[in-house]
C-alpha cells in the first residue's frame, strides 16, 4: 500500500518556540532545529545536510549550495565567502546576477536567504529566529559583519556563539560527560581552541586561542603546492588563477578520498597536460604537516596559559571537517598523550549545539553557558601603545572602566581609537573604530578624569563609553563600519518588520528600506554642521523638513512611503553635497596629489 | 547613605541587596556592591576556592542574560550588567594577589600594585635570585626544577600573608601582596619560556 506522505504543519499553538542553530562554515554550512524534543537536521533540494556554502551569480539568476553543478560554471563560484570576514567584507569585489557591484555580507544575506526558505520548506512553518556559530577566534569586526548579514536577511539573531562552545555544549548534553575537555576545531577556513569545564548543567569556557586563517582551504592549498611541484615540476604561483583553483579543488578531493584508503592512482590534468600520478597518504601528511604542527603549537600554549595541566583535562574532541584527516589524532596523541573523542559527527555538532542553545533560549533551561572573550580590547594611549581594558579569556558579559586624562594644558577634547589584539603596539591589532569626547572642561593636563567603559554583550559584542566624570558629556560609539547602522538600530528595525510584514519578500523590502533610511539619517546627522554651515537658510529649513518627514515614514512599515521619502531627502540635498564636495576640493588644494590619496 | 529603593515594575519597596524584587520577581538595576557581598561568600582570605566557584555559577545560572533573553531590553540590560558585574567580582576573588587587593581596599588600605613605591631591598633581591636562577639552567629539567622552587615560595608568601591578614596587619599584608603578585608575574614569564 501507497502511503501519501503529507508534511505536517507546526500547529501554532506548539508548545515550544522554534530557533535554528546555523552554523555558516567557511567551506560548509548545516542547519538545524529542536522541535517537540527531537533534533532535526535541514536537507537541500537533494536531500543533503552539508550544504556546501557556494553561491552563484549566473545570468539572471543565483544558485547555491549542492545546486552549483560541477561544471565549468562552478569554477565561477563564490568561495569560501566566510573567510572575507576577517578581511574586506565591505568591498563591493563581487557581481550579482544583475550585474550590481556586491560586497561578502551581501552575498552572505544571499545565501542566509537561502538557508532560512529550505528550512521554512524543511517545517513548512515561518522562521525568524536564529543562533549562529562565529569560530571562537573571529574579532569584533567580522562578528558584527555575520550578524549584520543575518539581520538583512531578515533573521533575528538571538546569539551568537563560538564554534567550539557549541560542540562542547552538544557533546556534553549529549554524552553526559563532566570534567575538563579541550575542543580542537579544524574547519574549511578557520582554528579554533577551547578548554572547557562541564559540569551539572554549567558549560564554561576556560580559555579559548585559534588562527582565523587556517583551515581545510590552507591544508589543499600546500598540498596542490607540493602536488605540481612534485609531479609536474612546475610552481604553483606561475600557474593562472583558474588552473589554480582547479588544482586546488582537485587536491581536495584527493585529500577527501585519502580518509578511506593509503594510496591510489589518479589523473591529474593541468595546463592540457594530463599525467597519472600515485597519491599516498605519506605525501600529504608530509606536505601539511608545517601547519598541523602550528595547530599543535597553538594548543599547548592554550594550556599554558589557563595554567592547567593537561593529565587534568579528560580529553580532546575533534570538531570540524578537517580534524578527520588521521594524521592531526595521531600528532595529538603523540605531544598531549591524552584520550581523544571521536564519537561525535565533527561536521554536524556545531549546528546542533547552536540549535540546543537556541531551544533553551527561547522555551528556558536551567543549563548556563559562560564563554570567554578571545581577544583583548583596548585603545590606544600615547606613543601608539596599546592599554588593555578587557583582557582575553576574560568570561562575558563583562563590564570594565577605566580613568584616562589629557596630556595638555586646556585640552577640550580627546580622541579614543578602539583596539583589539594582543600586541602592544597599536599599529599591529585591528581597529575597530575611533570616536572623540569634545567638550570636555580646559583644565591643567592630567586633571580632567575621562572614565571610558567598555562593555561586552553576552553575544562578544562591544559598546563603549566614554564620560568626562565632571560635565558628565557622553559618547557612545557601537563598533560600525563607515555611516552603517549599530547593531542595536538593525536589530530593532528587524523585529519590528517581522511582526507586520505579509510575507518573507515583503519583510525584507522593509527592511532594506529601513536600513538604507537610517543609514542616510545618520549621515545626514554626522554632517549637521556643515549644513548650517554652508546652506542658505531656506535649504536648512526644507532639509530638516525632509528629515523630519524620513523619521515619521520609518515608524511605519510602508516601504513605498520611505522609500520614496529617502529620495525626497536626497534631491533636497543635493546642492548641499555639491557645495560640500568643493569645500573638500578647495580644503586639499595645494598639497601634494600624493597626500589627498 | 543606605535608601531603600522601589521596584521599577510594580513600585514595592524594596530591601536591601536584593537581585529581584520579592513581590512581582523582575529583575532590579544592580547596586554596587562589594566583591564579597555580591557573591554571599564570607569576607576574608582564606576562601574555599570551590565554595566560591559554587556560589559564582549559581549565581550565574539565574542572572546569565541567556535567561532574561525573552523578556523585555530592560531586564536584559540589568541582566548583562549583573552577569558582568558578578563575573568580575570572581575573577577578583578567584585569584589570591586580586583578593589580598580587594579585602586591603575594603579595609581602607587603597594598594597599588602599578605603585612605583615598591622598594624593598631584600625582596628585590630575592627576585633577581629567583630570575638568575632560571636563566642560567641550562636544560629542561633544571627550568622546571627551578619552577618548582618558585612554586613553594609562592606557597610560603601566600601563607605569610594569610597570617597577617589574620592579624588585620594591613602594612605587612599590603607588602607580601606586592611581593605575591612580582613572584606571579615571574612565574608566568617563566611557563612561557619553559
Amino acid at each position: 500500500m501507497n502511503l501519501i506522505k503529507i508534511k505536517e504543519p507546526l500547529s501554532s499553538n506548539n508548545s515550544s518556540k522554534i530557533c535554528l542553530g546555523i552554523d555558516f562554515g567557511t567551506t560548509n554550512s548545516v542547519c538545524s532545529v529542536k522541535v517537540n524534543n527531537k533534533l532535526h537536521f535541514i536537507t537541500d533540494e537533494n536531500g543533503k545536510s552539508l550544504i556546501p556554502t557556494l553561491i552563484l551569480y549566473d545570468t539572471k539568476i543565483k544558485r547555491f549550495g549542492n545546486q552549483i553543478i560541477k561544471n565549468e560554471s562552478y569554477y565561477n563560484s563564490i568561495f569560501s565567502v566566510k573567510r572575507d570576514f576577517t578581511r574586506d567584507f565591505e568591498k563591493k569585489k563581487f557581481e550579482d546576477e544583475n550585474k550590481n557591484k556586491i560586497s561578502s555580507i551581501e552575498v552572505s544575506k544571499d545565501f542566509f536567504i537561502y538557508l532560512k526558505n529550505l528550512c521554512e520548506k524543511n517545517l513548512n512553518h515561518n522562521i525568524f529566529d536564529c543562533v549562529i556559530t562565529v569560530p571562537a577566534y573571529f574579532d569584533e569586526k567580522a562578528r558584527s559583519g555575520i550578524m549584520r548579514a543575518a539581520f538583512m536577511a531578515g533573521l533575528r539573531v538571538r546569539r551568537l556563539i563560538n564554534e567550539p562552545t557549541a560542540a562542547a555544549f552538544a557533546y556534553g548534553l549529549e554524552k553526559k560527560k563532566k570534567g575538563i575537555f579541550f575542543v580542537y576545531d579544524l574547519g574549511g577556513g578557520t582554528f579554533d581552541v577551547s578548554l572547557l569545564k562541564l559540569s551539572d548543567g554549567i558549560f564554561k569556557v576556560l580559555g579559548t586561542s585559534g588562527d582565523p586563517n587556517l583551515g581545510g582551504d590552507d591544508l589543499d592549498n600546500l598540498y596542490a603546492k607540493w602536488l605540481i611541484n612534485n609531479s609536474f615540476g612546475i610552481n604553483f604561483d606561475d600557474l593562472n588563477e583558474k588552473e589554480k583553483l582547479k588544482l586546488v579543488k582537485k587536491s581536495k578531493l584527493f585529500k577527501e578520498k585519502l580518509t578511506n584508503s593509503q594510496s591510489f592512482e589518479e589523473e591529474l590534468e593541468v595546463n592540457d597536460c594530463v599525467k597519472k600520478i600515485k597519491i599516498n597518504i605519506e605525501d600529504f601528511n608530509k606536505s601539511i604537516e608545517k601547519l598541523i604542527d602550528r595547530t599543535i603549537k597553538i594548543s599547548s600554549e592554550l594550556l599554558n596559559e589557563v595554567d592547567i595541566q593537561i593529565d587534568k583535562v579528560n580529553g580532546f574532541v575533534l570538531v570540524g571537517g578537517s580534524s578527520r584527516i588521521k594524521c592531526i589524532s595521531n600528532k595529538i596523541k603523540e605531544n598531549f598523550k591524552t584520550k581523544i573523542f571521536d564519537d561525535v559527527n565533527p561536521d554536524l555538532v556545531v549546528s546542533k549545539g547552536a540549535a540546543l542553545h537556541g531551544y533553551e533560549l527561547l522555551n528556558g533551561s536551567d543549563n548556563v553557558l559562560l564563554d570567554v572573550t578571545p581577544l583583548s580590547l583596548g585603545i590606544e594611549t600615547m606613543g601608539g601603545l596599546m592599554e588593555k581594558i578587557i583582557s582575553r579569556n576574560t568570561t562575558i558579559p563583562a563590564i570594565k572602566e577605566q580613568i584616562f586624562t589629557t596630556y595638555e594644558n586646556g585640552q577640550t577634547a580627546l580622541k579614543f581609537l578602539i583596539l583589539q589584539g594582543e600586541r602592544e603596539t597599536s599599529v599591529n591589532n585591528r581597529k575597530l573604530g575611533e570616536f572623540v569626547l569634545s567638550n570636555i572642561q580646559p583644565k591643567p593636563a592630567g586633571i580632567p578624569r575621562i572614565k571610558v567603559m567598555f562593555s561586552l554583550d553576552a553575544d562578544g559584542i562591544l559598546f563603549v563609553t566614554a564620560s568626562d566624570e565632571e560635565t558628565g558629556v557622553e559618547n557612545k560609539l557601537s563598533v560600525k563600519t563607515n555611516d552603517e547602522l549599530n547593531l542595536n538600530e538593525m536589530r530593532k528595525i528587524v523585529e519590528s518588520s517581522i511582526e507586520n510584514a505579509k510575507d518573507d519578500i515583503h519583510q525584507r523590502m522593509i527592511i532594506e528600506a529601513k536600513i538604507k533610511a537610517q543609514s542616510f539619517l545618520n549621515e545626514i546627522d554626522a554632517v549637521k554642521k556643515d549644513i548650517e554651515l554652508l546652506c542658505s537658510k531656506n535649504d536648512i529649513k526644507i532639509i530638516n523638513e525632509k528629515v523630519a518627514m524620513l523619521k515619521e515614514s520609518i515608524k511605519t512599515d510602508d516601504c513605498d512611503i520611505i522609500n520614496q521619502r529617502v529620495d525626497d531627502l536626497n534631491k533636497s540635498t543635493e546642492s548641499f553635497a555639491q557645495k560640500r564636495i568643493e569645500k573638500d576640493f578647495s580644503e586639499v588644494v595645494g598639497r601634494d596629489v600624493e597626500e589627498i590619496e | 547613605m543606605s535608601v531603600n529603593s522601589i521596584c521599577w515594575n510594580c513600585q514595592n519597596t524594596l530591601p536591601q541587596n536584593i537581585f529581584l524584587c520579592p513581590k512581582c520577581n523582575k529583575i532590579q538595576p544592580p547596586k554596587q556592591l562589594d566583591e564579597f557581598k555580591l557573591l554571599g561568600v564570607s569576607e576574608k582570605f582564606d576562601l574555599d576556592l570551590e565554595e566560591l566557584e559554587n556560589a559564582y555559577l549559581k549565581l550565574q545560572q539565574l542572572f546569565h542574560p541567556d535567561k532574561f533573553s525573552q523578556l523585555s531590553d530592560k531586564e536584559i540590560k540589568y541582566s548583562t550588567l549583573l552577569s558582568s558585574m558578578i563575573n568580575e567580582a570572581f575573577q577578583k576573588l578567584n585569584n589570591s594577589t586580586s583578593r589580598a587587593t580587594t579585602l586591603l581596599k575594603l579595609n581602607g588600605f587603597n594598594s597599588h600594585l602599578e605603585d612605583r613605591s615598591f622598594n624593598d631591598p631584600e625582596v628585590l633581591e630575592e627576585i633577581m635570585e629567583i630570575q638568575n636562577e632560571f636563566l642560567e639552567a641550562e636544560n629542561y629539567e633544571k627550568k622546571k626544577s627551578s619552577i618548582e622552587k618558585l612554586d613553594i615560595r609562592i606557597s610560603e608568601t601566600t601563607n605569610e600573608l594569610s597570617r597577617s591578614f589574620k592579624n588585620k596587619n594591613y602594612e605587612i599584608a599590603n607588602k607580601l601582596n606586592i611581593k605575591l603578585s612580582y613572584l606571579e608575574k615571574i612565574r608566568f614569564d617563566f611557563k612561557k619560556h619553559l
